[in-house]
């Protein structure tokens, strides 16, 4: 039995930033929340996905795969996606 | 303080430079120490949260302020922004990596180690092109 589910907590984790991110920047409400509780807006998202990282790997310890998916290839491409997108979407937001 | 917390947050970046590429220089032999060096590479990883968000939110603010101010104030909208970002990454990443030499999959931790270099190294070159963009 495994202790730990590092692919699905990355998965989690990764997907959660990039929408935490554009969350932030799009919806001031939800910025100043985050600000509001945690201090600052990055203290909260570091907060927040480093709980969803924990909870997620504890809680899905025994699930092996994603639908029909390798999960470690998920959570490959959903980090490579997530830094990319990252980037792009501050971009974006620069000559919006 | 501010040359205390910027050399702390440098040398623990340049450590998670170096760890990674010992322990891919010895992944398919196994040492002993490899579970350990994972283990502190990944606890490193963490810990430069601590030097990072000091900087961030004590001391780039004055930055941010002199680069908006300046001639390249995409350094902060794009770079720093990303960087900031990029960075809260960089500790799944490099747990997940040390995570898998645990359960004894070292084959797999191989992309996970060489990301964490990689970012590492992006993170460090985004870092001195900001301080160069204070300067413009």
């Amino acid at each position: 039995m495994a202790k730990f589910n590092f692919y699905l907590s990355t998965i989690a984790s990764v997907w959660l930033l990039l929408i935490l991110i554009i969350g932030a920047e799009l919806i001031e409400p939800f910025k100043t929340s985050l600000k509001t509780i945690f201090g600052h807006h990055w203290i909260g998202k570091a907060v927040i996905i480093t709980v969803i990282f924990l909870a997620v790997g504890f809680l899905f310890r025994n699930k092996k795969s994603v639908g029909k998916f390798q999960q470690d290839k998920i959570a490959w491409y959903s980090t490579i996606s997530s830094l990319i997108g990252i980037l792009l979407f501050f971009v974006m937001e620069y000559f919006r | 303080m501010r040359d205390l917390v910027l050399f702390a947050h440098i040398i623990l970046g340049l450590v998670l430079i170096v760890f990674p590429t010992l322990i891919l220089l010895y992944l398919k032999k196994k040492p002993r120490w490899l579970r350990l060096l994972s283990f502190l590479t990944a606890a490193i990883s963490w810990i430069l949260l601590l030097p990072a968000g000091k900087l961030y939110l004590t001391f780039y603010p004055a930055t941010k302020t002199l680069i908006k101010a300046g001639a390249w104030p995409w350094v902060h909208s794009i770079l720093m922004e990303t960087k900031e970002h990029w960075g809260l990454l960089l500790p799944i990443i490099t747990t997940t990596a040390a995570g898998l030499v645990f359960m004894g999959r070292e084959k797999e931790s191989k992309k996970w180690w060489i990301l964490t270099i990689i970012l590492s190294i992006l993170l460090g070159v985004l870092g001195r092109i900001i301080k160069i963009g204070a300067l413009k």
